[in-house]
Formats: structure tokens, C-alpha cells, sequence
């Protein structure tokens, strides 16, 4: 007795301290685990096989976009709809709902663009056990009814497989008996209780992918590109969190949640958007065919029909999505490539419209930049150490306590002064406005927001209230449309003094993050507009503030103008309202590592505009760790410095004259591209192709390049490998694709050879390689701003292929306004072949511009047999200019054709 | 000559015509003569030699940018400003034609939309008056600095003078204190001898309380034995037997819900039964210590009981704490989570290092306490004496003669300790840096504050600097004095080893120091988090070759 007492003591005590200690990495106890979430245990625990759904025979109805029929569970007779509509470009939409639910399910609204439909169905055959239709010419489904599954061909080829491996799961909605399952009308997380009136609504369902071993997506994880399987371990979780210093290689929820996943193999590449906004747990498994039971081994081709086949699938990758509620809503992207797919997510969710040119361009952050002083002279000595930079931003200290759309009144005193100061030197600033309010009576936007009812409510119908930064705070509610444009006019610049059409904004936050809530959230029983709970649409409450603060800025500019919105959370579709960053990251080494697959996936998800914070969030970087990052940073889509409070002030030349030095190379590098950012980021507007690209978009058919996260492209024609590791001297390269050239862009050094390489790297290298049959244009005079470089000559980067050809494109417009959609923009199609150089224009826009060719650098010219240029253009007729040959970097130079960007032209090297 | 001319209208856009020299746009007039038109140029660098038309025609060619000094086209180039009326200017040439005036002439936009005024003139002239205006600071300054050189070599001096004073004075004192001592224990000796006889008197009388509180305890061990044996008794026969026994549980030592023989034997003294005195004299030695052990483990159970209570109010409070710690961004939490406020557990390792420095500080304070409190007269006669006992008039004589002994001792002491004391000070004080002409000496035990719009911030220069919230509340250290800072030519001190930062460092303060009429503090910031700046003026400062002048007066 004694001794087992004292046992318990030492236990105690043993926890305090562990409790003690827990400060520096991201406390699990906070958050989730399947098994602590009900649904997610409930679905967990059905054996494959299990599902009890099988279609109604009799029921099908086939029109010539879609296929309808009568689901029945057979365990309780609940019977559901299922409708599988054919829409434009190659994707299928699956539908099920309950049939006659007790009260209406929840549809997630705002993310889809409107849908097309297509018709291209026809019905083909059917048997006893199953029914089939073609849907255009290479295309066809076939639905089994008994169980539920559904088989897309294509090619005759099963891509994928629905329900196949029988985890379908469609809890119908019910009154309360005594037999339920623990959590099912009531859980609690730590001190934290869910009421769930509505009892279980979970829905679940597994797509299979023939022949597939890497699937990617579903971001925003800290986790490797290719998904791990998470059989024996925790699926990945979409829910949209603040997780503090959040862990690394761990499907863990962030801030984020895109439900989209894209399957690839050497063959085809294929999708799944899973709509739905509630809590989302996603399992990968990967399956042999050889399973005994598997639907997938009886799966045959489309027309032989039933029975063996000597090309059976020899595995497969699954991918099941378990949803807390909501009804089931996939869309079904059947590719072929992986641009195909990309372009059909985008035709259902949306591209991210072409971003402001200096968006692309290096950001400066801090929280928190003390005083307007402390901007100005930031921005001032940015120019002191001849550094680009053009946005300064605040974080959440500018505001007087906390109160968005207020200023400090001793800090920030006159905004407008430190606005035109910025903007004097062609520079932005972006400020911080989170959804919280702080409950301050006599703030007007809490007044307002109390008055008007703005609020989420609890679950007892009052304003919800939560802690954030302001202390005692209450959350708009953003699916009231009255509130989103309440929002929307806080933006105009009568509502918000000190801003101007320079200043932009950046939405934190918005997960939302709740101090005080269940794993710092929300709690799922709030009450959002229109009587639903906050759980059906938890995944949606960022996206809907970035669409107001969207809507806002473009009507403060009267359309004018285009937006510029930073979010850390988002969902499916967000990328039309801005730029996500990966939110609170740490100044480590894994770090800087894995930004670019986090990256990555959500370039691939639809959401290109994505950046890390350069140098790291939390703790403090040593130089080099400092240095690599800025180089790293450089080639990401969205590239911002930012550091926490608790950090040393790390502005970039605060490391010495050698650091200084090598992050002004990294900007001016960035600086340089700028104009092929901007052209990437107006071709993803149009097609929906990522800006950032794995390499397997480029070369679907190199199964070494499936894995790849190290290493990457911007655009189609420049491969980065960024420098990941202390004190690397080296490292491999990877060169993908059989008969291409890659030149190293510091040495135009050519590399032919397919396959790994290794590479020196000195602290200032940082390998960046350039596709030969790729024309790059670039700006080479990096002057303090990017606004300050739009009428600036260019230089046009020609890699020459093996053919000696090369093309490219280059996209100019004034930057900043919509006139570009009204053809006031310059589109150029550029080509080189035969020794020629020709700009045509690849669209109607036409824009004057001062912007010139001051030179062409030609890579990969094997003798010098040149010695003139001739030039002909419209307004310079034909004249001559020479040609230098560097017979060591067997590159030939352009001496400064002089051909004005605006008008087409041609230069024939002689 | 003609033919020079000719040229300059032929590059009238390349050429600057503003200068008397002709010279190449962009050019400093001390570079001009590497630009000579009449042959061909070669880059500084040696690297290519190009035509002279080359020169300034928005291309760049050398890699050393040598080649378009006047226009933007080279990545590291510089373009001059002559700045007619005010002073001269290189500029990167990435801001020529930026549509931005740099320069005060106005002579970098060029070719630019934007208009820019010739502003030289007036910018020159508000320089050259902040100069004078500067000037005459540091002129009147420079006065007043001379005095205070004056002055600290003057109290290097006083503090030289009375070290020596001080040192005498020590070695008198240290005589004085061991003649004191002698007489000290001379005294003592003789009050010892005498009090010896009362010490067995006190011997006696504690013995003999001893001995009367051993019969009272036993006298209560055999009420509360009777009590037991009441209970025990079930049929109320004045007997214990073992069946009465066996139907106390408590005796069930093997729990297996019977109460055996052999389990209560031990309690039974081998009878089988027994009277209240047998129960007494066998059984209760026995029993009693069980006894005890039951009751304690009933007191134990309920204290369990009151901290699992505790703890359960501990884990939710830190519950609460690790999600707000997530975010610590302090300010914004509610007060009562802002610092884990749990009385439980007192672990050692949770004490907030905030604390030691104050601790170690007081230990030391205790430890001054013990020494001169050694030695007190009512300790004679031992500390427990309920009645101290009357002494005859001999023994009270020598006793006061003691004390008086003992008197002159600590007194000794306390003086040789003073002088020490003092002169450990002036010690450390003349191993401090003044200044190289001992200029800063004088600021030695001055103090000067500063307040914003939250704290009260205190500069004692060479001693420390501290912050403390204006609407009250403790002092913050922010540092102790430490040093100048190498390399900045007595301009910067730097004040360290202040309180801990809550989860942070230690506090440090640099004092940058410049030239001003006044001793003031002028400004305090926190650019990195728990460092703290001082922006500090005084004459002292005020040196001829020093640059920096405080430009408020």
C-alpha cells in the first residue's frame, strides 16, 4: 500500500514535468487522433467488403449527361439517390444523397464554378450483375449493383474504381435511440463537449486506382510530395488548424484543406475532388490484385467483359475519403496527362487570377515592425544595401489593441505618411486583418457585428466568443452574405483611413483560430447563417473570409485594380482569392526542406501562389541557413521574409557584408525572372497549369522523377535544386527526359545526360538549370522595386535543343489593372529556329510599351560560323547588329537588337 | 578643340553639357580623363576594349560596368551627381531613369517622365546650416568636456588619495579589532567559569521535567489502551478473547475476508483471554503500532483524496495554459493565464530563473546577518530556559563585563568592515573605464530617466539600467554595467546580465552616446526582443573628430 502509493507519486510528478518541458515542438494532445473523433473511428473500423450498399436495378435512368439511380442500404432499407452526370472535359461528377432525409443535408457552396455538362452518354449493355454506357469515345463506365461499385474506363483500361474495396459509409440522418454508438450524439475532447443533435452523418467512400503507386495531394500537410499509405498509421487529416510549431513528415491537419487528390502513373494521370467541408480524414492504401475478395481482381477490360484478363492490374493505390457530413460529391478528373487534370480540377474550382506584378516580387515581414519609423527606415535601408524589395508588411501590432481597419495611435500615428513614403520608392504595404473581433464596446466593427447579429452563434444562440489576440473576441460570420459585404466595405478607403489602393492585406487566422476552443478552433455546434453548424462547413471558413476581403479590394478600386490577399488557411478554390503561405514554420533545416513538397502539393491542387516564410517563423537561422533560404525562397511562387516576435531582427543584411551579399544575389535572381513569373502566373490563369511543377508534369513516362521533392520546375524550362542541407558542398541533380539539354544558368555549362549528377555547390550556388528548346525572358537591370522596371529592356534566354530549335512566351501588361482583359496586354510567341528569332504575337492584345530588347544570349550554339545579326521590325526596317561567341561557354550573344517588346519582329543570325 | 566640340553635340545624349569639363553623363569629374573619346575604351577592368561610341549607349559591355557610367544599364555600376551647391552624390545605376529624383540636380532622370527640380541650392543650404548649427554644438560641447576631464582626472585623484587613507585606516582597525578580540575572550573565559554552576542547575530541573512528561505519556497510553480494549470487548466482560477479535477486519492482513488465528495471535500475548491490564502490559506494544499505521493510512487516504482533487484543477489549468502557450503572444490572454498561477508542484526546476539573481543577492544579504549576529548575550544561558535563572551579583558582574567585551568587538569589526568595504568600492570603481580622458567619470552615481508611453526607463550610468511600468509596479533590470563596446570609440556601452525574459534571455541595454549640451536620456527601443537601446546625450561626448552630434537641442 505504501509503496504503491509513492508509485503514483513519482508517476504525478513524472507528468508535471513532461508537462513542464513541452514548449518547444507542437503538443499532440491537442489535436485529434482518428480514434478520438467518432466518425472517423467509425468508419475506421469497417472491414473492406463491408459496405451494405447495392443499386437498385430497375432504377437506372440514363439521359445523355447523366445516369440516375436508387442506392439501397440493405442493412436498414435507407434509400439514396446517386446521380453520375457527365461534365465538360473529361470528368465525371458522383453524386449521393439520401433519398428523403429527415431534414436537408449541407452542400458546400462558393467552390464550384458553374458546372457544364456534356452530352456524351450512352448506354452500352447491361447483365444481371451489372449495367454499362460509354461516355464519349474513350470513356465508359459500368456500374455493379450488387455490391455498389463503379468502374471508369478508359481505353477499355479501368482508371478508377469506386467502392471497390467496400468502405462506403452513408450514415442517414435519424431520432435518437438507445443502441447508438459512444460519440455518436455527443463527444468531448478534453474539457471540450459536442453536442451533435443531429446525431451521425458521416459519409465515406474509397476510389482505387488501378496500376497506380503514387498518389499526391490533399493538402496542406507537413508531409512528403507522393502520400505515404497510412495503413497502421493516422490517415491524413483535413481540418482546418492552427497547430503550434507544427511537426514534420506527419499527416497531421494544418491550416489548410484542398479534398483533391491526383493519381499518376507512367501511363495516365487521373483525380478525385472530394467536396466537402466538414472534418475529412483520408486513408491510402496500397492493394496487390492478388487480394482474395477484392473487386478489383475481377475487374476486367470494358469490352470483353466478365472474366480473366492476362493484363490484370498488378496493384493499386485507394484513396478513401471519411467525412464527418455533408452528402457525397466527387469529381472525377480523368486526365489523360497531369495538365490535363490540373485543367479540369481548375475548370471545376477556378485558376487563380493573374496576380499584381509586384506580388511576385520579395516581400519584407516582421512581426512586428515596431513603429512607422521602424517601416520607414526598413524600407530605406533596403535601398542603402541596393537590395530589392517591394512590399513591406505589418503584422498584428499596427492596430490600436487588436481593432482591424484602427492604427496604433502613439506607433502608427500617420499611416498615410508611411504609406507615401513606401510608395515614393514604388513600394506596397500589406496589413494584417483577422476575422476575430475583439469584444470592445464602442469598437465599431464589434458594435456593428453585435447589433446586426454578424456573429457566429453558439450553440445556444448567442454570439459565440473566443480568445485570440485581442483577449475576449467574437468571429463574423462570413456565410452570411450580409457580412461578407460588410466586410467587403471596411476596405474602401473611406472605411478604413490611412490605407490606400497601395496598401493590400493579408487575412490570418482564419482556420479560425480560437485559442480556448477544442484543438484551438471553433467548437463544431456553433451556429453559422442559415442554421448550420459550424461542422459542415469548418473547411470553408477561411475561403469565405479571402472571398470578402477579395470582393472588397476590388470594389474599393472599382474593379479596377487587382487584389492582392495573403490567407494561411484556405480550401478548394481559394487560389482565386490569393496567396497561401505554410504558415508558422521554424528556422531549421527540415524546414526550409519541406516547403518545397508542401509547395508542391498545393501547386498541383489548384493553388500555385504559395510560399514559405523565408528564414523561418520561429527560433533564429544562422547564416547559412539564412542564405540557402533566400536562395531557396527565390524560386517559390510566393517569397516573403517573416519572423516571429520572439526572433533577433534578421533584416537581410543584418548577417554581415558576405551574407548581404549572397541574399542580394538571391533577390536579384528573383528580380531577373520576374517577367517569366508573370507570364507563368497569366498561362495558369488561362489553363490552370501550376506555376511550380514536379517533374513528372514535364515527364510523365520517368518513373525516377515520381518520388522527387527535392528538386523541381518553374514553369516547363527551368529545373531548381535547391540547396537543403548544412554545410552541403554538393549535391545530385537529377536530369530528367532522353535527348534533352540542361544549362546550368550560372556557367550555361550543358548537361546531355539523362540521369543523377553530382553537383558542387559553394554557399553562392544554387543549381538552376535551363531547358534546352526553351526561350526564358528576363530582366536584368534590378532596380528597387519591380514597379519601378516595367518599361525596362529585356534580354531573352535561348537554350537551344538538340534540334538547335527553341520556343518560348512572354506576357507584359501594365501590371496592376484588369485593361489586360480588354486585349491591353502583350502576348508574344517566341521561336527559334533555323538560325531565326522571331517574336509573332500569340494573341489579339496589343499595349504600347517603351520595353526593348537590349539582348539574346543563344545557349548551346556548338561553332562560331556567325559574325552579324540582321534585324527586321516594322518600325526599324532592317538593320545589323553584331554577334559575339564565347567558345568556352559555346554561347553566342546578341549585341542589343533594339527591337521595341511591342511590335513583332524577326533576327536572323548570319 | 573644334574637334571636341564637334563631338559633344554628336553625343549630346550620352555626354553630360552641365560641367565646364566634357565628360561622359554620370562621370565624377575626377574619373573624366579615363574617358578620352579620341580613342577606343578598355574597360577598367582590362577584360575588353570596345569603341568609344560604346560608352554610354544602354548596353553594358564590361563587366566592371565601367562602360555606362551614365545610364542603368550595368548591374553594379555608380552614377555621379555633381550636385551643383550641395555635395556631390554616387548613386547605383539601377536608379538612373527610375523615375525616382535621387539626386538634388536632378541630373539621374534624364530620360524619365518624371520632372525633377534642381533642388541643390536649398537642400545645400539647409545642410550647410545644420552643419554650422552642428558645429556650434559641438564647439560649445567640446568646452564643457574639457571641465569634465578636468574634473574626473581630478576624482581619479580624491579616489587615489583616499585609497591610501583607506589603507592606513585598515591596519589600524585590524589592530583594534584583535586587541578587542583578546580582551574578548579573556572575559568570556572567566563568565564561563562562573556560569557553570547554573548550567547543572538547569541539568537538574530538565531532568526532572523529563521524567514527570514519561509517567503523563504513560497515563495517556493506558487511556487510550482502555478505549481500544473497550472496543475490542464486544460483550462487554472486561475480556478480550480471540472470537472478538476475529471480527475486526482490520486484522484480515491477507485479505481474504476472514480474520485467522495466526492473525490476531501476535495481538493476543499467547492467552486466550485477557483482562484490561493483561491487554495493557502484552498486547498493546504490539498492537499500538498498528494502530498507528491504520489511523495514518486513513489520513493518507483522505489527503489523496484532497490531491487528486488538486491535481485534477492543475491538469485542467494546464490545459488551458498549453493552448494558450501555443500562441503566447502575451498581452492578448486573459491575466489569469498569463502565468501558470498553480500552487502545485513546487518542483524545483519550475522556479522561474527570472528569480535567482534576487535570490542569490539575498542569500548573500542573510549571510552578513549571521556574522554579526554571533554571539548574543541572552544565548547564554541556553535557548530553551523557560526561567532564566537569577545570578548572584559576582556572576552577574562578570557576565556584564562580557557583554560589554563583547560590545567592543563587534564594533571593531563592524568599523574594519566599513573601511573595507569602502575601500573595495573605490577599488572597483578605478578599475572602470571613464573614457580615455576620464570624461565620463563625473556620470558615476548620477541617474536619468526617460518615459514613453509605458515605462519609466532609468539610465545610472556605470551601474545599471532598469525599466519600470509608469502606473507602478517592480523594477525591471536591464542590465548591469559591463563594458564600451569594442570598436565603437567609447560611443556605445553596453549594459548586460539583466533579468530574464519570460522564455527568453537575459537582458542586456546598449547606451549609444553622443554629443549634446545636456546630460539626457533622449530615447529608449527595443529592436530585438529583451534588448533594449538608450539613446544618451552629454558633453563629454563632444570630441572634435566625433561625427555624430545630437541634432535636437
Amino acid at each position: 500500500m505504501n509503496s504503491d502509493s509513492s508509485l503514483k507519486k513519482a508517476a504525478l510528478c513524472l507528468v508535471l514535468l513532461c508537462a513542464a518541458q513541452l514548449v518547444t515542438s507542437v503538443d499532440q494532445n491537442n489535436f485529434k487522433k482518428c480514434d478520438q473523433s467518432s466518425f472517423c473511428r467509425r468508419c475506421r473500423t469497417m472491414q473492406p467488403g463491408s459496405a451494405p450498399f447495392a443499386l437498385v436495378e430497375d432504377s437506372f435512368q440514363i439521359s445523355t449527361h447523366d445516369v440516375k439511380a436508387i442506392l439501397l442500404n440493405k442493412e436498414n432499407n435507407v434509400q439514396f439517390t446517386l446521380v453520375l452526370t457527365s461534365l465538360r472535359d473529361n470528368t465525371l461528377r458522383l453524386f449521393i444523397n439520401e433519398l428523403s432525409p429527415m431534414r436537408p443535408r449541407f452542400q458546400v457552396p462558393f467552390v464550384l464554378n458553374e458546372l457544364e455538362l456534356n452530352n456524351n452518354i450512352k448506354f452500352h449493355s447491361k447483365n444481371p450483375a451489372n449495367i454499362s454506357m460509354t461516355i464519349g469515345d474513350e470513356h465508359a463506365v459500368t456500374f455493379t449493383y450488387d455490391p455498389f461499385v463503379l468502374n471508369v474506363f478508359q481505353d477499355e483500361k479501368v482508371v478508377i474504381s469506386v467502392n471497390s474495396k467496400g468502405l462506403m459509409k452513408f450514415e442517414h440522418l435519424r431520432t435518437k435511440t438507445d443502441q447508438e454508438e459512444d460519440g455518436a450524439w455527443e463527444e468531448s475532447f478534453h474539457s471540450h463537449h459536442d453536442s451533435k443533435p443531429y446525431g451521425p452523418t458521416a459519409v465515406a467512400l474509397d476510389f482505387s486506382f488501378p496500376d497506380v503507386d503514387h498518389v499526391y495531394g490533399v493538402p496542406e500537410h507537413a508531409d512528403s510530395f507522393a502520400l505515404r499509405t497510412t495503413d497502421g498509421g493516422e490517415p491524413y487529416r483535413l481540418y482546418n488548424l492552427d497547430v503550434f510549431e507544427y511537426e514534420l513528415d506527419s499527416p497531421m491537419s494544418l491550416y489548410a484543406a484542398i479534398p483533391f487528390v491526383t493519381a499518376h502513373n507512367s501511363r495516365h494521370s487521373v483525380g478525385v475532388f472530394w467536396l466537402n467541408a466538414a472534418e475529412t480524414w483520408v486513408d491510402v492504401t496500397r492493394s496487390r490484385s492478388s487480394l482474395t475478395g477484392d473487386v478489383m481482381s475481377k475487374i476486367v477490360s470494358f469490352v470483353s467483359g466478365a472474366g480473366g484478363d492476362s493484363e490484370a492490374p498488378r496493384s493499386s493505390s485507394n484513396v478513401r475519403f471519411m467525412s464527418e457530413s455533408g452528402v457525397i460529391d466527387a469529381y472525377l478528373t480523368l486526365g489523360p496527362s497531369p495538365y490535363d487534370v490540373t485543367r479540369q480540377y481548375a475548370t471545376l474550382t477556378g485558376t487563380a487570377p493573374l496576380p499584381p506584378y509586384f506580388s511576385l516580387a520579395y516581400h519584407q515581414c516582421r512581426w512586428n515592425y515596431n513603429t512607422q519609423k521602424d517601416v520607414q527606415e526598413v524600407s530605406t535601408q533596403f535601398d542603402t544595401h541596393d537590395m530589392p524589395m517591394d512590399v513591406m508588411w505589418l503584422d498584428i501590432e499596427y492596430t490600436d489593441q487588436k481593432k482591424y481597419f484602427t492604427w496604433d495611435p502613439t506607433k502608427f500615428a500617420h499611416p498615410n505618411e508611411m504609406v507615401n513614403n513606401l510608395t515614393s520608392t514604388g513600394r506596397k504595404l500589406v496589413v494584417i486583418i483577422d476575422p476575430h473581433i475583439k469584444r470592445d464596446a464602442g469598437y465599431f466593427l464589434h458594435d456593428d457585428a453585435t447589433n446586426n447579429g454578424y456573429y457566429v452563434k453558439n450553440k445556444d444562440g448567442n454570439d459565440f466568443e473566443g480568445w485570440c489576440w485581442p483577449g475576449s473576441s467574437s468571429y463574423l460570420d462570413f456565410m452570411n452574405p450580409v457580412v461578407r459585404d460588410y466586410l467587403a466595405s471596411r476596405y474602401s478607403l473611406d472605411n478604413f483611413p490611412g490605407s490606400s489602393l497601395d496598401v493590400h492585406i493579408w487575412n490570418d487566422m482564419n482556420e479560425p483560430s480560437v485559442f480556448n476552443g477544442p484543438e484551438v478552433t471553433m467548437h463544431k455546434d456553433c451556429k453559422h447563417y442559415g442554421d448550420v453548424e459550424h461542422r459542415e462547413l469548418h473547411n470553408i471558413y477561411g475561403f469565405t473570409n479571402v472571398m470578402a476581403t477579395f470582393d472588397g479590394l476590388l470594389k474599393r478600386s472599382n474593379y479596377q485594380q487587382r487584389p492582392f490577399v495573403l490567407t494561411r488557411s484556405g480550401f478548394a478554390g481559394s487560389q482565386r482569392f490569393g496567396a497561401i503561405w505554410t504558415g508558422d514554420n521554424m528556422a531549421e533545416w527540415s524546414h526550409l526542406k519541406i516547403s518545397l513538397p508542401m509547395c508542391l502539393s498545393l501547386a498541383i491542387s489548384g493553388w500555385s501562389f504559395c510560399g514559405a516564410d523565408v528564414g523561418g517563423f520561429f527560433k533564429n537561422p544562422d547564416a547559412e541557413l539564412f542564405t540557402r533560404w533566400y536562395q531557396t525562397g527565390a524560386y517559390l511562387p510566393f517569397f516573403r521574409g517573416h519572423a516571429h516576435i520572439d526572433t533577433r531582427r534578421r533584416e537581410p543584411w543584418l548577417y554581415g557584408a558576405a551574407t548581404t551579399a549572397l541574399v542580394r544575389e538571391a533577390l536579384r535572381a528573383r528580380y531577373a525572372l520576374l517577367p517569366h513569373w508573370y507570364t507563368l502566373f497569366h498561362e495558369h490563369e488561362i489553363t490552370g497549369a501550376p506555376v511550380i511543377r514536379p517533374l513528372w508534369f514535364e515527364f510523365p513516362q520517368d518513373t525516377n522523377t515520381f518520388s522527387m521533392e527535392n528538386q523541381f520546375l518553374v514553369g516547363n524550362s527551368i529545373l531548381v535544386r535547391p540547396v537543403t542541407d548544412e554545410g552541403a558542398t554538393q549535391v545530385s541533380v537529377y536530369f530528367p527526359g532522353p535527348q534533352e539539354v540542361w544549362f546550368d544558368r550560372d556557367t550555361y555549362e550543358a548537361f546531355t545526360q539523362t540521369g543523377t549528377v553530382t553537383i558542387a555547390v559553394s554557399i553562392s550556388k544554387i543549381p538552376t538549370y535551363q531547358r534546352g528548346g526553351s526561350i526564358v525572358p528576363v530582366r536584368e537591370r534590378v532596380r528597387r522595386a519591380s514597379s519601378l522596371t516595367l518599361q525596362d529592356p529585356f534580354t531573352l534566354m535561348v537554350a537551344l535543343n538538340v534540334n538547335g530549335t527553341a520556343k518560348g512566351s512572354l506576357y507584359l501588361d501594365d501590371g496592376q489593372s484588369y485593361e489586360y482583359r480588354k486585349g491591353e496586354h502583350i502576348s508574344l510567341s517566341l521561336s527559334f529556329a533555323n538560325s531565326v528569332l522571331t517574336s509573332r504575337f500569340a494573341s489579339k492584345g496589343r499595349l504600347p510599351t517603351e520595353s526593348w530588347l537590349e539582348r539574346v544570349v543563344i545557349l548551346g550554339v556548338p561553332h562560331n560560323s556567325y559574325s552579324k545579326a540582321r534585324i527586321q521590325s516594322k518600325s526599324l526596317g532592317t538593320t545589323f547588329t553584331e554577334v559575339s561567341y564565347n567558345s568556352g561557354t559555346k554561347s553566342l550573344s546578341v549585341r542589343k537588337p533594339k527591337v521595341n517588346m511591342g511590335e513583332e519582329w524577326t533576327i536572323s543570325i548570319e | 578643340m573644334s574637334h571636341l566640340v564637334t563631338l559633344g553635340v554628336l553625343l549630346s545624349s550620352v555626354w553630360a553639357t552641365s560641367s565646364d569639363v566634357l565628360k561622359p553623363r554620370g562621370v565624377s569629374l575626377m574619373k573624366a580623363s579615363l574617358y578620352q573619346p579620341a580613342s577606343e575604351f578598355t574597360c577598367f577592368d582590362g577584360s575588353l576594349t570596345i569603341p568609344f561610341t560604346y560608352i554610354n549607349d544602354d548596353y553594358c559591355d564590361c563587366q566592371d560596368s565601367s562602360d555606362e557610367p551614365g545610364t542603368s544599364a550595368c548591374p553594379n555600376g555608380t552614377f555621379h551627381c555633381l550636385n551643383i551647391g550641395h555635395a556631390p552624390r554616387d548613386i547605383p545605376s539601377s536608379r538612373v531613369n527610375d523615375g525616382i529624383c535621387d539626386c538634388c540636380d536632378g541630373s539621374d532622370e534624364y530620360q524619365s517622365k518624371k520632372n525633377c527640380r534642381d533642388t541643390c541650392f536649398e537642400e545645400g543650404r539647409s545642410a550647410r546650416e545644420e552643419a554650422e548649427r552642428l558645429a556650434e554644438i559641438l564647439k560649445q560641447g567640446s568646452a564643457v568636456r574639457d571641465q569634465l576631464v578636468t574634473k574626473g582626472k581630478q576624482l581619479k585623484e580624491e579616489k587615489k588619495v583616499r585609497l591610501e587613507q583607506l589603507q592606513k585606516e585598515e591596519q589600524e582597525a585590524e589592530a583594534i579589532k584583535e586587541e578587542k578580540d583578546e580582551i574578548k575572550s579573556r572575559v568570556e573565559a572567566l563568565e564561563s567559569v562562573a556560569l557553570k554552576k547554573y548550567k547543572e542547575i538547569e541539568e537538574r530541573e530538565r531532568e526532572e521535567r523529563e521524567k514527570l512528561e514519561k509517567e503523563e505519556e504513560r497515563k495517556r497510553e493506558w487511556e487510550e489502551a482502555q478505549h481500544h480494549f473497550k472496543t475490542f470487548d464486544l460483550n462487554k466482560d472486561e475480556k478480550i478473547t480471540k472470537d472478538e477479535l476475529q471480527h475486526f477486519s482490520e486484522f484480515d492482513l491477507n485479505k481474504d475476508n476472514q480474520v485467522a488465528e495466526d492473525e490476531i495471535n501476535a495481538y493476543m500475548g499467547e492467552m486466550n483471554e485477557l483482562t484490561v491490564e493483561d491487554f495493557f502490559e502484552k498486547s498493546w506494544p504490539n498492537l499500538k503500532p498498528f494502530i498507528r499505521h491504520l489511523q495514518k493510512e486513513a489520513a493518507r487516504a483522505e489527503e489523496a483524496k484532497k490531491q487528486a482533487a488538486q491535481q485534477e484543477e492543475y491538469e485542467k489549468q494546464q490545459q488551458l495554459l498549453r493552448q494558450q502557450n501555443q500562441q503566447m503572444r502575451g498581452d492578448v490572454l486573459p491575466e489569469q493565464l498569463q502565468e501558470p498561477q498553480v500552487q502545485e508542484p513546487p518542483l524545483d526546476e519550475a522556479a522561474s530563473h527570472e528569480d535567482l539573481g534576487e535570490e542569490e543577492e539575498e542569500a548573500d544579504h542573510n549571510e552578513e546577518e549571521e556574522e554579526t549576529g554571533r554571539g548574543e548575550v541572552e544565548n547564554v544561558a541556553g535557548p530553551a530556559t523557560p526561567n532564566p535563572p537569577k545570578y548572584d551579583e559576582d556572576t552577574q558582574r562578570l557576565i556584564n563585563e562580557a557583554n560589554k567585551a563583547r560590545e567592543h568587538f563587534e564594533e571593531a569589526d563592524r568599523n574594519l568592515r566599513d573601511i573595507q568595504r569602502e575601500k573595495k568600492q573605490i577599488e572597483e570603481a578605478m578599475d572602470k573605464d571613464y573614457g580615455p580622458h576620464e570624461e565620463f567619470a563625473f556620470l558615476e552615481g548620477e541617474c536619468f530617466e526617460f518615459t514613453d508611453r509605458e515605462y519609466k526607463y532609468k539610465l545610472c550610468p556605470f551601474d545599471e539600467t532598469s525599466q519600470r511600468p509608469k502606473n507602478g509596479g517592480a523594477e525591471t533590470k536591464l542590465g548591469n554595467w559591463g563594458k564600451w563596446l569594442e570598436d565603437s570609440n567609447y560611443s556605445i556601452m553596453l549594459y548586460d546580465r539583466g533579468h530574464t525574459c519570460w522564455n527568453g534571455p537575459q537582458r542586456s541595454t546598449h547606451v549609444r552616446i553622443r554629443c549634446g549640451l545636456e546630460n539626457e536620456l533622449i530615447s529608449v527601443t527595443e529592436p530585438n526582443r529583451c534588448e533594449y537601446l538608450f539613446e544618451f546625450t552629454t558633453p563629454a561626448a563632444c570630441v572634435a573628430h566625433s561625427r555624430e552630434v545630437h541634432d535636437e537641442l
